[in-house]
């Protein structure tokens, strides 16, 4: 059976439920349980000859952010998903009985943006128990260690004098202008650059090689030296505990798109999900946005948040810079896994632990059941093993737990994804160097507000709340 | 449904069942959890991907209120065991445009067990 869009009744009807938004209704699993039939308050277009005063690209938490924002402010928003759900690169979903993030998850009061909102809407905290662990297992050159008291000492200084150039090079890590000549002196460093200027005990090595890897979601090779700095100055300048706290300690207790979801409450824009968008043209007086299915739609503003790594997806006119396509083409730093095991059993609280070329260079505790144990994994080679094999992946981990049994793994492949085509973004060495100027430059009326670029935490649920935030300033200004 | 349609899903649906009757549901099940964040077994229930209720013997993106891509709203083939095996292989090579972020299912027992598994559900009801 042949089908095309024009012939296809069912799909007449599918255009009709994207127009009113009202394909979440029948979304009830966590998955995909942010709802969006609280929608569309009746505001008038304040922009002559427009449909929509602002559109919003994207809905992660940056376009929620600055979806609620623009409604706050008085204007009529539309915010678009090409995805069937609101969350972006943050997906909360049920495994064997957990709820597990599949995408960012933690936060911390380090953190403004998302900790204000956390604070706002009066949401509770969970802690995930492996950011303190009760103990931490050391794998490296093929045999496995509980690691002493001695050691975690050493790794302290390990981590004291890794990051030692933080508060010199960023005394202000929310304006990396503001000393800018020693960013770029820094920035041409990897992290594993810096590494390899230490002289490390293996210990120190097999810790702060996890850590760089984890943080950057890929190798360290890859991730700017400034990347690791900028994290480090955000969290304390060297307290290498906070910086563990920041990363992977407190979660939303009832899943992140809790949060998305008292945003969408709060702001009431129209929705419309299952929605990609083709082209945004900068008419001079408006923006005329066209979707792929054909759809045109204009506003006085575009706020566009979607991923660094997809924005060439999208026709733009002006054109993107080329910088901005070459970045992309490129990509972040972000190409690693983020896998959950359930093995049987009770493994305790621990933390696991080895070098980047390890298929699991960082585990710790989830969660803790009554004849079992959820376990938190970063991996910075998706190619290392087949992590959707269990057995695969029970191999990998009996390094650590020689008789551990694996049951299950989740994961969500991030950057097989087209309207993510990456997990979190760390800038490689030198990016500041060659994109600082172009990275989130608004072009007319089309502002750009992903929480991959931009002060802070970028990178962050934090960062992607800036941004909107941030934008949806612009955005006021703008229309006034 | 167009009626050719629902002639040739009548006609296929009993032959992944039968195909399937002595293999490994419980590793199904098993191997399902690596589906379980996007397809929900019941029926209408629809996550990131559609409900995989009744799966075998439908046409591909063929399901009424759910939102496929362009690549799955435009494929003509049938779900059955040899399609399933094929697309559960690598997704995004078999039908290139999906948006399933899937890298596939790269062990063939594996790919049998969930066919096998979905199937069961689908004949218990």
């Amino acid at each position: 059976m042949s089908k095309s869009n024009e012939d296809n009744p069912k799909l007449n009807r599918r255009r009709f439920l994207q127009g009113t938004g009202a394909l979440a209704i029948g979304t009830a699993s966590v998955a995909a349980a942010v709802s969006t039939q609280a929608a569309s308050v009746d505001r008038a277009c304040k922009t002559p000859g427009c449909d929509y005063d602002v559109v919003v690209i994207g809905g992660g938490f940056a376009g929620a952010a600055a979806s609620r924002d623009c409604c706050e402010n008085g204007y009529k928003t539309l915010l678009l998903e090409a995805r069937n759900r609101l969350g972006g690169r943050a997906l909360t979903a049920d495994f064997d009985g957990h709820e597990v993030e599949l995408g960012g998850t933690w936060i911390h009061w380090t953190q403004p943006f998302v900790w204000a909102e956390k604070e706002r809407y009066n949401l509770a905290v969970k802690e995930t128990p492996g950011a303190v662990s009760d103990r931490i297992l050391v794998h490296d050159a093929g045999k496995t260690r509980e690691m002493t008291e001695a050691d975690f000492d050493g790794v302290l200084s390990a981590f004291g004098e890794l990051v030692a150039e933080a508060r010199d090079i960023l005394p202000q890590p929310f304006d990396i202008r503001f000393n800018l000549p020693r960013v770029l002196e820094a920035e041409k460093l990897s992290a594993m650059d810096r590494l390899n200027q230490l002289d490390l005990n293996p210990v120190q090595r097999v810790a702060m090689e996890s850590l760089c890897s984890s943080s950057s979601n890929g190798p360290a090779e890859h991730c700017g030296y400034i990347d690791l700095l900028r994290w480090t100055a955000l969290a304390g300048y060297g307290d290498y505990l906070l910086m563990m706290d920041s990363g992977a300690r407190f979660k939303l207790k009832k899943g992140t798109l809790n949060l998305i979801q008292a945003m969408m409450d709060d702001g009431k824009p129209e929705v419309r999900l299952s929605t990609p968008v083709k082209k945004v043209e900068d008419l001079g007086d408006k923006v005329r946005i066209t979707t792929n299915r054909g759809m045109t739609i204009t506003a006085g503003a575009v706020i566009c948040t979607v991923p660094m790594n997809v924005l060439p997806a999208i026709e733009f006119s002006p054109a993107l810079d080329k910088r901005l396509v070459k970045a992309a083409e490129i990509g972040h730093t972000g190409v690693g896994v983020k896998l959950y095991i359930k093995c049987r059993g009770k493994q305790g609280n621990i933390n696991c632990i080895a070098r980047q070329s390890h298929p699991l260079p960082m585990v710790f505790t989830y969660a803790e059941g009554e004849d079992h144990t959820l376990l938190c994994c970063f991996a910075n080679d998706p190619q290392a093993i087949d992590y959707y094999d269990e057995l695969a992946v029970q191999t990998a981990l009996r390094d650590y737990l020689p008789d551990v049994e694996v049951d299950s793994v989740i994961l969500y492949d991030w950057v097989l994804d087209p309207y993510s085509k990456g997990t979190w973004a760390l800038y490689r060495p030198g990016w500041i160097r060659e994109y600082l100027d172009v990275f989130g430059k608004d072009m007319g009326r089309i502002l750009f507000g992903t929480g991959d670029h931009g002060e802070g935490w970028r990178g962050f649920i934090d960062g992607a709340i800036g941004g909107g935030i941030r934008a949806a300033e612009r955005a006021k200004t703008m229309l006034g | 449904m167009k009626l050719a349609t629902i002639v040739i899903a009548a006609a296929t649906t009993l032959i992944p069942i039968e195909a399937w009757a002595d293999c490994d549901a419980q590793t199904g099940k098993q191997v399902y959890n690596k589906c379980v964040a996007c397809h929900a077994l019941e029926p209408g229930v629809h996550l990131m991907g559609p409900s995989l209720h009744g799966l075998f013997g439908r046409t591909a993106g063929d399901l009424e209120g759910f939102v496929y891509s362009g690549a799955m709203t435009n494929a003509s083939f049938i779900w059955d065991q040899q399609t399933f095996g094929l697309f559960m292989e690598d997704p995004m090579q078999y039908l290139p445009g999906t948006t399933m972020p899937f890298a596939g299912i790269r062990k063939p027992e594996q790919r049998e067990a969930l066919g096998c598994y979905l199937a069961g559900l689908d004949d218990i009801d």
